[in-house]
């Protein structure tokens, strides 16, 4: 290494090594001499000095500088206090000189069991955060649930709250033969299979053409006695189903006729139809759906009350 | 606080401006590249790496930036 420095001093001063080892050696001991008594500044090195025997060496802004070129712009940074002194000074956290706790919460660094304190408050915070989330959602729950309950309720007592209406409103009648087409066929079909027609034993409820004008006024279907239907129409609606009731009772406000609702369980849908009164017979239900192709809507179908699915 | 001078010589001035430049400009050049250099007579330089640290001052806490520090040690091997 020495050589190679003796060498660089050679090259540089274009002597030859020799002589650049005998100038060097009398440099460097001019400047041990006079270190021993003041400090020897070397232009763009530094200045060297001796303290206590021994020879130092301080660099010089310039070297420092230049030897730290990566770090420049790099320059101290305050900290904020520390939450604990007793992190570096054991003395200092007994004299009881922690700083105040928004402080400590500032300074919160992970993974230090003194930051331990302020980490549970937030965590408790956290958690009561969440449980105030969770009531939230429950209550909107809760709120939906009794409001879904309310409508049901609400629903179930229209039947027995509505009565028989005069008005009668063709624009909603018309609205429900949609209903009727669509299930017309199935209907059809409903009644086909029923083997039991106009041979069905007759019961004394069910009305035929000459029992139905004599009958004394009915509302209501008497299920039991079986017999046969005219569905005017089905929905899963039962406040719409009601509606349509009351506008065909409109209609047969004078006859001899009565409408009613018929819940039935189509399909795992429970649907509601109103139906026009009670026959003995097939036949009897399918002529008065004839009589009557005016006043009922298109798509009306002939039921069996006998194989009903609820 | 010991006489500070600059360090000349009674050989030739010229000799000894040359010869304080090129030593001077040698051993710097060496330390900005971080090599060890050995000055016969005189001792050994290097420069050694500070990684940043946390110091207190007057109850502030500074954030030190790391940094490259020359080595002096005059012991003669």
């Amino acid at each position: 290494m020495s050589g190679s420095f003796v060498q660089l001093i050679a090259e540089r001063l274009e002597i030859s090594e020799s002589e650049a080892r005998e100038k060097l050696d009398a440099l460097l001991t001019e400047l041990r001499s006079r270190a021993q008594d003041q400090r020897v500044r070397v232009p763009d090195l530094g200045w060297f000095e001796e303290r206590e025997g021994t020879l130092t060496f301080s660099p010089s802004p310039s070297l420092r500088r230049h030897i730290n070129q990566r770090y420049e712009g790099l320059s101290p940074q305050p900290l904020p206090p520390k939450a604990e002194p007793a992190m570096e000074d054991g003395e200092k956290s007994e004299s009881g000189a922690s700083p105040p706790p928004a402080q400590r919460e500032s300074d919160e660094s992970p993974g230090t069991d003194t930051d331990s304190e302020p980490k549970e408050r937030t965590q408790k915070a956290s958690r009561e955060r969440t449980l105030d989330s969770f009531h939230l959602i429950l209550g909107i729950l809760l709120l939906a649930l009794l409001s879904g309950l309310g409508w049901f309720v609400f629903n179930q007592q229209i039947p027995l709250t509505s009565g028989r209406s005069s008005g009668a409103d063709q624009s909603a009648v018309d609205t429900t033969d949609t209903t009727l087409a669509a299930s017309a066929s199935a209907g059809q079909q409903e009644s086909e299979e029923n083997p039991r027609t106009s041979s069905s034993p007759q019961q004394p409820t069910p009305s035929d053409d000459t029992s139905a004008s004599t009958a004394s006024p009915r509302d209501r279907l008497n299920l039991p006695s079986g017999g046969w239907t005219i569905v005017l129409a089905s929905t899963a609606n039962l406040t719409r189903a009601q509606k349509i009731r009351e506008q065909y009772e409109g209609r047969f406000a004078d006859s001899k006729y009565f409408l009613d609702v018929l819940p039935s369980q189509v399909d795992d849908t429970k649907r509601y139809r109103v139906v026009l009164d009670q026959f003995g017979s097939k036949d009897t239900a399918f002529s008065t759906l004839e009589r009557l192709k005016d006043t009922l809507p298109e798509g009306a179908w002939v039921l069996s009350l006998s194989a009903r699915d609820s | 606080m010991p006489p500070t001078g600059n360090l000349t010589f009674a050989m030739s001035s010229a000799s000894v401006e040359e010869i304080l430049d090129a030593f001077a400009d040698v051993l710097r050049h060496k330390l900005e590249k971080g090599e060890t250099v050995k000055v016969p007579h005189l001792g050994t330089f290097s420069v050694e790496h500070e990684r940043s640290k946390v110091v207190q001052e007057n109850n502030a806490r500074k954030l030190l930036p790391p940094r490259d520090v020359v080595v002096f040690d005059s012991t003669q091997h």
